[in-house]
């Protein structure tokens, strides 16, 4: 497969790794205020894109500890009752991941993100289950409605840098697609820059699911029981190398 | 506990902390590691204790050596200790807003408990063995989280959490390189975390030995 | 030696044929901060131990930490539920060789005096050009002590300490200095600072370019080496890897020619002023500077007593931790320096054509038998053109085989240094750069 731009549509496991990596991290308030400089880093996103469009419209990606999966819970370590946050809303930044310390910094209040992995830990802010909220195509629609391009069902080795700007994230089953049907397996790298990767979602399927993590942050590093995921969904114009 | 975990955050405001935490945490579990069919360790951990964390100025957090007053207190003296002097190495002090407290008491029970993890494990390696998985590598844990926690602005919530969770690494050689997947099953419970894993294991460990 | 213990000895004794236990008792303290401001201070005083069962060939392991009244009342059930265990293939029996010489000192932690340094390391990067830094200084206080149902025990006290700083100019030049030592006054901290400015100042004012994938001459700091090669070693020359098939290396494997003739790694488990060495392990064995590759010829895998006993030799000591009692792990890695300039500017001038990359983080596998991974490049990446920095670049990954990291290395810096921070997997002490003569490089 030669080297270049495809319309890519993701399985479901690929839409939790996206999620997590690249709007899940980048949306803690703490990273954006430069409270994990030295160890997890920082973000590509600042106090200012708050209400700012950064993704499509068919993008709405939420946070929600409410959710009775591996990262379920009812009440931060802070005391603050859990609820789901719309970190992106039909492709505008409207939350950030906050604990009250730096909540009170940008004026609001805290949304419940503070947690500790152990007793011997601070409560951080953090994810809890992260997903891509379905839209309304089936997923055998998507693949259908893409005349040339790639369908990534599962990945390998991925990383981002520290600011969550550049993606990377191998393909270990992937296949050609051609005039709306699966063709001959592939393999090679998604690149993908956060902003412009949701920016360039245009289906975003019904088939919701999950997978288990344990993210990793602070210092001591802090392991926390996360799940992300989402939908089969379609993005245009997608670097494959 | 909630007694305890009172005392130390009303003591943390006699001292002249603007605010205090307590938390009694304990997580408690069992796990298993098999590679190639063989167990290669089962055993326990545990890690639980009380920390306390303080506003006064800065941030200082601090954990007790044991669960009797004293060392409850000694942590607050340090964690106090901390925030305060930290408070000269900053611009501006720390303060937190008014959110709404929580008092609560929840907990997710086990809907079906898993006593023989080894064996479990064992089995998982035997599915990816008939498949043609050269090298298998199988972790899992089952823990339950408890936690309480009091602060100085009036939450008291108390929680019971169990947790199960599952990472294989499958490796299979092909003609000319080997090929690794890796597969992560869990949730809350027991069992019933890990109900989906000999589907998952059985699919993902076929799927490695084609692309491989 | 320790009260708990011996209590968990005597509680343990009738239960199990055989117990072993490690008691780790710590006092630790760690100074973050951000924005040139303290963010937190910590401190934690606790217990840890590490119970090793059997009986017949069962054996069952367990890792406790929080009161001593809980890790006894946990180890008493850990040996009730023995019989139910499976049998060990690997299991040996207790064999502890007893201790190496040790110093036994440690300086006691003084919260202002640490507050002070950290002030005075912010300061030192501002003064090189730093507009804000974040960091952390921790320090480490611990006894540790063995004791097993044979009778034996023993002892040790040490100290570790770990200071790291960011500096930042603007919002996305950084470089991070990272140090480490036995004592925290000593760490250099300050010149930590002042260095991690003067790093990222190297790429001030340089245009942004992005760098195609490909292979390109590298240079990298000791961090990205440290890094690097604490994978290798702990994925590679972990005995129990290389009988179960995870690592590349088989038994037959030692004594080939595996790395480029300049490069020599130790597990530095003994060097008694590096950090993370001890004298003894959790068998009780003595611990050893382990040559893993002595002039690129692979020269031993790192054992315990488990994987000693199957490949027939005498186990390294390396039984590192509660998971040492299963996983052979290292301590320290000593990468031995070479006769290249450590000097950064004269270093690019060796480099001439090429990219420098001063720090990484992020390292993931496809593949960890054929040690196929990618780590990502973060702080100054400098694309470096007739021995001067041209422009900088961002999101570059080393994608990469361990087989390039061995063999390629073509000239290692003079000097050495003590090395540590959030994402190195061991504390290192590695040449201050390596020169690569080619490695792949990804966006």
């Amino acid at each position: 497969m030669k080297p270049g731009l495809y319309d890519v549509v993701f399985s479901p496991e690929l839409a939790g790794i996206f999620v997590h990596e690249s709007v899940g991290h980048p949306f803690e308030l703490d990273r954006i205020m430069g409270r994990e400089g030295a160890e997890a880093g920082e973000s590509y996103m600042s106090l200012e894109d708050l209400g700012k469009r950064i993704a499509s419209e068919h993008v709405t990606i939420i946070d929600d500890p409410t959710i009775e999966a591996y990262g379920f819970y009812l009440v931060d370590e802070e005391g603050v009752p859990a609820r789901p946050r719309r970190l992106i809303d039909r492709g505008v930044a409207s939350e950030f991941l906050s604990n009250r310390e730096y909540a009170a910094y940008v004026g609001r209040l805290s949304n419940a993100a503070a947690r500790a992995s152990e007793f011997d830990k601070e409560p951080i802010p953090r994810m809890s289950n992260t997903y891509l909220a379905p839209g309304d195509w089936d997923p055998e629609e998507i693949i259908r409605d893409t005349r040339r391009g790639i369908y990534v069902a599962s990945y390998t080795e991925w990383n981002i840098d520290d600011r969550r700007e550049y993606g990377r994230y191998g393909i270990l089953e992937g296949y050609v697609i051609e005039d709306g049907e699966l063709k001959e397996p592939v393999l090679g790298f998604i690149e993908a820059e956060s902003r412009a990767f949701w920016s360039s979602v245009d289906a975003v399927g019904k088939d919701l699911k999950l997978y288990i993590g344990t993210c990793g942050k602070g210092n001591p590093s802090q392991g926390v029981p996360v799940t992300f995921g989402g939908p089969t969904f379609r993005a245009r114009g997608i670097r494959v190398v | 506990m909630e007694d305890l975990l009172s005392r130390a955050v009303d003591y943390a405001l006699t001292l002249g902390a603007k605010y205090a935490e307590a938390r009694w945490q304990v997580d408690k579990g069992r796990f298993a590691v098999v590679r190639n069919g063989a167990v290669l360790r089962v055993g326990e951990w545990s890690t639980g204790g009380i920390s306390v964390r303080v506003v006064a100025g800065g941030l200082g957090f601090a954990i007790a050596k044991g669960a009797s007053w004293e060392d409850v207190k000694a942590a607050v003296d340090s964690a106090y200790k901390a925030a305060s002097a930290s408070a000269k190495y900053r611009r501006r002090p720390i303060q937190f807003g008014e959110e709404k407290m929580a008092r609560l008491k929840y907990e997710v029970p086990v809907k079906k408990p898993l006593e023989d993890l080894p064996q479990f494990l064992l089995g998982l390696d035997r599915v990816a063995q008939e498949r043609g998985v050269a090298v298998r590598s199988f972790s899992a844990s089952i823990w339950v989280t408890e936690k309480v926690v009091v602060n100085s602005d009036g939450a008291l919530v108390e929680s019971s959490m169990p947790r199960a969770s599952l990472f294989a690494a499958l490796i299979a050689r092909g003609p000319n390189a080997s090929l690794q997947r890796n597969v992560d099953v869990g949730g809350l419970g027991e069992a019933e975390a890990l109900e989906e894993a000999p589907k998952v294991v059985a699919e993902e460990a076929a799927k490695v030995v084609s692309l491989s | 030696m320790s009260w708990l213990a011996e209590s968990l000895i005597r509680l343990l004794r009738g239960k199990a044929g055989e117990a072993a236990v490690v008691v780790r008792e710590s006092e630790e303290y760690l100074i973050r901060f951000a924005n040139d401001e303290v963010t937190v201070a910590d401190s934690w005083r606790s217990y840890e131990a590490g119970v090793y069962l059997a009986k017949g060939r069962r054996v069952a392991v367990a890792g406790f930490s929080g009161s001593s009244e809980d890790i006894l009342r946990q180890a008493l059930s850990l040996a009730e539920a023995l019989d139910k265990y499976p049998e060990d293939p690997y299991y040996v029996p207790l064999s502890p060789k007893g201790p190496r010489p040790f110093p036994n000192a440690a300086r006691p932690f003084d919260l202002n005096k640490a507050l002070d340094l950290v002030w005075e390391a912010i300061q030192a990067a501002r003064a090189e050009g730093a507009e804000r830094s974040a960091g952390a200084l921790s320090y480490a206080v611990r006894s540790t002590h063995y004791a097993d149902s044979l009778g034996n025990s023993m002892s040790y006290k040490d100290s570790a300490a770990v200071g790291v700083i960011r500096a930042f100019i603007g919002r996305d030049l950084a470089a991070t200095w990272a140090a480490a030592s036995r004592d925290y006054l000593s760490l250099g901290l300050k010149e930590a600072g002042a260095r991690a400015a003067s790093i990222a100042g190297a790429a001030k004012g340089l245009p942004l370019t992005r760098l195609e994938n490909g292979n390109y001459r590298v240079l990298m700091s000791g961090l990205v080496l440290g890094h690097l090669m604490g994978y290798v070693i702990s994925a590679w020359s972990s005995a129990l890897n290389v009988l179960t098939g995870v690592s590349k290396y088989g038994p037959n494997d030692l004594g080939s020619e595996a790395a480029s003739s300049l490069l020599t790694v130790y597990d530095l488990s003994l060097k008694e002023d590096r950090v993370g060495s001890a004298p003894f392990d959790y068998e009780g064995n003595p611990t050893n500077d382990t040559p893993v590759f002595e002039k690129g010829v692979l020269k031993s895998f790192l054992h315990n007593n488990r994987t000693a006993a199957k490949l027939g030799v005498s186990s390294t000591g390396n039984a590192a931790g509660p998971g040492g009692w299963t996983s052979p792990a290292p301590r320290h890695i000593g990468v031995a320096p070479g006769d290249m300039a450590s000097d950064l500017d004269d270093a690019l001038k060796e480099l001439g054509k090429g990219v420098y990359i001063h720090n990484n983080w992020y390292t993931r596998f496809q593949n960890i038998r054929e040690g196929v991974f990618s780590t990502v490049g973060r702080d100054v990446i400098l694309v470096v053109e007739g021995g001067a920095p041209k422009y900088r670049a961002r999101g570059v990954r080393i994608a990469e085989r361990f087989d390039s990291l061995l063999r390629g290395v073509e000239a290692l810096s003079k000097s050495a240094e003590q090395i540590h921070w959030w994402d190195m997997p061991y504390p290192a002490t590695a040449p201050a750069l390596a020169l690569y003569g080619s490695l792949a490089l990804a966006y």
